[in-house]
């Protein structure tokens, strides 16, 4: 373990209000203690569970306005390069699609973004797995072919990217 | 608490933590901020965890240092992404077999709940990266109940393996235990045994070839349970024939 990394981790520990952390191979060992160990434990309201965000995820509406106002654009793009310039991502399994990682989390991608390859696209939960589905291109979004919280099948077009 | 022992990668690197927000959260800040792929096998473990994914609403009182809270790093590359539901098996099975070394009646309930009899004593959390022809990483996020005493059972109908054998556990060694058990398991995927971890998933799953009452929506029908396919559907037959059912078109209504 370098400098940097003990860096990244005391800054792990800091952002996750970890009192104690304890990181430990068979060549090293590091222990890192903040003020919070000392402190009183602090009470924190417990998050919904994961599972939940089927209950349907409704984003800001000018949010939502302004995702539908660019997803038309996109569609405009489709069009353009109906030739066939647009890479289709499909879904590598069956399951329901989620934009966003949680209820009250921004989405993953939107029309117009930027990816790289590994990038997070969306999620596909199946049977209670939540699988992140990531991008194998590097290119920008031009449309998203699937509603929010709805079922997709396998190999069923998710995502028109055009490739760099 | 010592890097595991008996294991050849399991938490062979091992980040004791005293609490945490959700321990596969962590897992996920730790890879995010990783400029080099973490190793294999890479283990959190966690006194208190106080937003733990997957905890059923605020009604869940988990006493710190009582229990297992984990979560271990995987790259199952060797799998298809439509493989992915034979993680879960595999792993429902580590836990469970880790559990019945303490306590008969423990069964896993489907998708992938560890029960002793009608009370919960475990949950799973799973969180995978997929791309087109591979399951990347997978981070496996675990709550096992083991000396916790008090539980809020209006919520819910949660259990121990301390509730139930009047006995107080080391923590360690049987952390140790299970550790080795998910390895056992995962090596066993990973050499393609998929009919094996079947069957063993098959002989702990609860209620199977017996009648239960099922919920769909507004619903309620019986029908007796038949298995899991490979992709997670639970078989259910009817007097009209079998049918297969997703995680959130049915529950099991019925229980013990």
């Amino acid at each position: 373990m370098d400098f940097k990394e003990i860096q990244e981790l005391i800054r792990m520990v800091n952002k996750h209000s970890i009192a104690e952390l304890t990181v430990e191979n068979q060549n090293f060992k590091i222990k890192i203690k903040t003020a919070l160990a000392n402190s009183g434990v602090t009470q924190v309201p417990v998050m919904m569970p994961v599972q939940q965000q089927s209950l349907a995820v409704p984003q800001a509406p000018a949010n939502q306005e302004k995702t539908a106002k660019i997803e038309d654009a996109g569609a405009k793009t489709e069009t353009a390069n109906a030739d066939g310039n647009t890479i289709t991502i499909k879904s590598p399994i069956v399951g329901t699609f989620y934009r966003s990682p949680g209820v009250d989390k921004d989405v993953f991608v939107k029309v117009g973004d930027e990816i790289q390859v590994g990038s997070v696209l969306c999620i596909i939960e199946a049977m209670k797995l939540f699988n992140e589905i990531e991008s194998e291109h590097e290119g920008k979004i031009v449309k998203i072919l699937v509603e929010d919280a709805s079922p997709v099948e396998f190999d069923q077009p998710l995502f028109l990217i055009e490739p760099k | 608490m010592r890097p595991i022992p008996n294991t050849i990668f399991i938490g062979k690197v091992l980040h004791h933590l005293d609490r945490v927000d959700s321990t596969n959260a962590y897992l996920q800040y730790l890879i995010a901020a990783s400029a080099d792929r973490l190793t294999e096998g890479l283990t959190v473990f966690a006194d208190e965890q106080f937003a733990g994914k997957g905890q059923m609403g605020a009604g869940w009182v988990s006493e710190p240092g009582k229990n297992i809270i984990a979560s271990i790093l995987l790259y199952p590359k060797f799998l298809l992404p439509k493989q992915i539901f034979y993680l879960n098996k595999a792993i429902a099975v580590a836990v469970c077999d880790f559990l019945k070394s303490y306590s008969d009646n423990i069964k896993i309930k489907w998708p992938n709940d560890i029960y002793f009899e009608n009370k919960k004593m475990a949950g799973i959390l799973i969180e995978n990266s997929l791309s087109t022809n591979a399951v990347e990483q997978s981070i496996i996020g675990m709550g096992i109940n083991i000396n916790q005493e008090i539980f809020d059972t209006a919520l819910l109908n949660p259990t121990s393996l301390r509730a139930i054998t009047h006995k107080n556990y080391d923590l360690e060694l049987l952390f140790h235990a299970l550790c080795a058990e998910i390895e056992k398991q995962y090596l066993l995927l990973r050499s393609f045994q998929f009919k094996k971890i079947d069957d063993l998933y098959h002989e702990s799953l609860f209620g199977l070839n017996e009648e239960k009452i099922f919920t769909q929506g507004d619903e309620t029908f019986t029908g007796i349970i038949r298995g899991v396919n490979e992709y997670g559907k639970l078989i259910v037959e009817k007097e009209e024939g079998l049918f297969e059912f997703g995680a959130k078109e049915v529950r099991i209504f019925s229980i013990g």
